[in-house]
């Protein structure tokens, strides 16, 4: 019902001789970029949180987060997707003061997988 | 958490059901128009009431295994409590992600089935069964890394296609094997063994091309468990080609009957089984080679 066996075989190793030329593979939105970017210190503060990713995110299900030293959400809640990169995701911040910030996001990639990470960044006095 | 761990084994269940069921669609409307008819005498009328049945049984549970794979999705996106509550967020899903676009096409291409059949038209019907399988590339890995063409995509493309070509056609070739005449039936099968040497020299290519793009370096596939995900899969499919190759040569001696190969067959079906929830397994994983 089947192929030829020198054709089978021929096709694996073309397989495995193509593979290492390709790209990496990323299935899972990872975080690739940030701003601002994760540990910096600031000499002003942000008006915005932007997250990019490794692939498409659906921002339904996607959420970003950012609190102070006390826990308290600085953020308006209002995450935005950037319909020309649906790989990236802002929220726009509260008036803050210099201190420490802990930035959390979970993400769901278009492909329905889900990750989560967090950062900080600082505002300088 | 066992919760967890119950939606996860059903996500896997319900989409390795909802995509065997599409294969199995495409498949017997192949053999139905391009493999069976041209050769069959006697017993016509049996093979048309089984290749009938096989479709009917693989539309209800393709539709179900959609319905089922889309709550569950859904349960696990908007991480929902209680079966209320998923469905009150099924329409957000369906809607407003890509996930939901894929099932709604898929569900279209269905009906397109479904009407093409009743109007006497099973070559169209064989049409949309194939678009209707290949949908499953984009649930795959490549176009949510790359958002359009790539090797990858295309890799993907061929290799659902090239599975549902070779593994969908094995419940239709197991009807005709046992309700036409010998000669027939082996006429219909040799005929298949042409298309089948394609499918399967496409599905070890890209499975192999994909195995390598995703789990990274050859040598450590064995080193995470993804990789030996890949590799027990490869061995799955390494089984059913070496099955095949068997009855292949068997059927070059030249019998008009192969002792034994509705029981090939009905074997070939179990590791395509296999195989179908290995894939489903493999594309909820996270692949190494995202680290």
């Amino acid at each position: 019902m089947i192929a030829r066996p020198r054709f089978v075989i021929a096709a694996l190793v073309l397989g495995i001789l193509a593979g290492p030329g390709t790209a990496p593979g990323f299935a899972h939105a990872l975080l690739r970029a940030a701003l601002p970017v994760p540990g910096s210190l600031l000499p002003a503060a942000p008006a915005w949180v932007r997250l990019t990713f490794s692939e498409a995110v659906e921002p339904l299900f996607c959420k970003i987060k950012v609190t102070d030293a006390t826990g308290k959400q600085v953020d308006d809640g209002s995450l935005v997707s950037d319909p020309a990169d649906r790989r990236r995701l802002m929220i726009r911040l509260k008036p803050i003061p210099p201190g420490e910030y802990l930035v959390t996001w979970y993400a769901t990639s278009t492909d329905t997988h889900r990750t989560q990470g967090s950062f900080r960044f600082q505002v300088s006095k | 958490m066992p919760a967890v761990d119950a939606l996860a084994a059903g996500l896997v269940a319900s989409r390795a059901v909802a995509v065997g069921a599409l294969f199995v669609i495409f498949g017997t409307l192949m053999v139905a128009t391009a493999i069976a008819g041209p050769t069959i005498g006697d017993g016509v009328a049996n093979l048309h009431r089984g290749f009938a049945t096989l479709i009917r049984g693989a539309f209800l549970a393709a539709i179900l295994g959609i319905g089922l794979w889309t709550g569950l999705q859904t349960a696990a996106l908007a991480q929902t409590v209680g079966a209320g509550d998923t469905l009150a967020r099924v329409p957000t899903v369906v809607f407003h992600t890509d996930f939901g676009r894929l099932m709604l096409l898929r569900l279209a291409l269905l009906a397109a089935i479904g009407l093409a059949l009743a109007a006497g038209r099973p070559r169209s019907a064989a049409l949309f069964a194939g678009l209707a399988a290949v949908v499953q590339a984009g649930h795959l890995h490549a176009l949510a890394i790359w958002h359009g063409p790539s090797l990858l995509l295309a890799s993907e493309v061929l290799h659902v296609l090239a599975a549902a070509t070779w593994l969908g056609s094995l419940p239709a070739l197991l009807v005709v094997v046992i309700t036409v005449p010998p000669g027939s039936a082996m006429a219909a099968v040799r005929r298949f063994a042409f298309i089948g040497s394609g499918a399967v020299l496409t599905v070890g290519a890209t499975a192999a091309f994909q195995a390598i793009s995703l789990a990274g370096d050859p040598l450590s596939l064995a080193a995470t468990a993804y990789g030996r995900m890949c590799l027990a899969k490869l061995v799955l499919l390494g089984l059913l080609v070496a099955l095949a190759l068997r009855n292949q040569w068997r059927l070059r001696r030249g019998a008009d009957a192969v002792p034994g190969l509705g029981g090939s067959i009905r074997t070939a079906l179990m590791l395509a089984a296999l195989v179908l929830t290995l894939a489903a397994i493999l594309s909820a994983m996270a692949p190494p080679s995202e680290a």
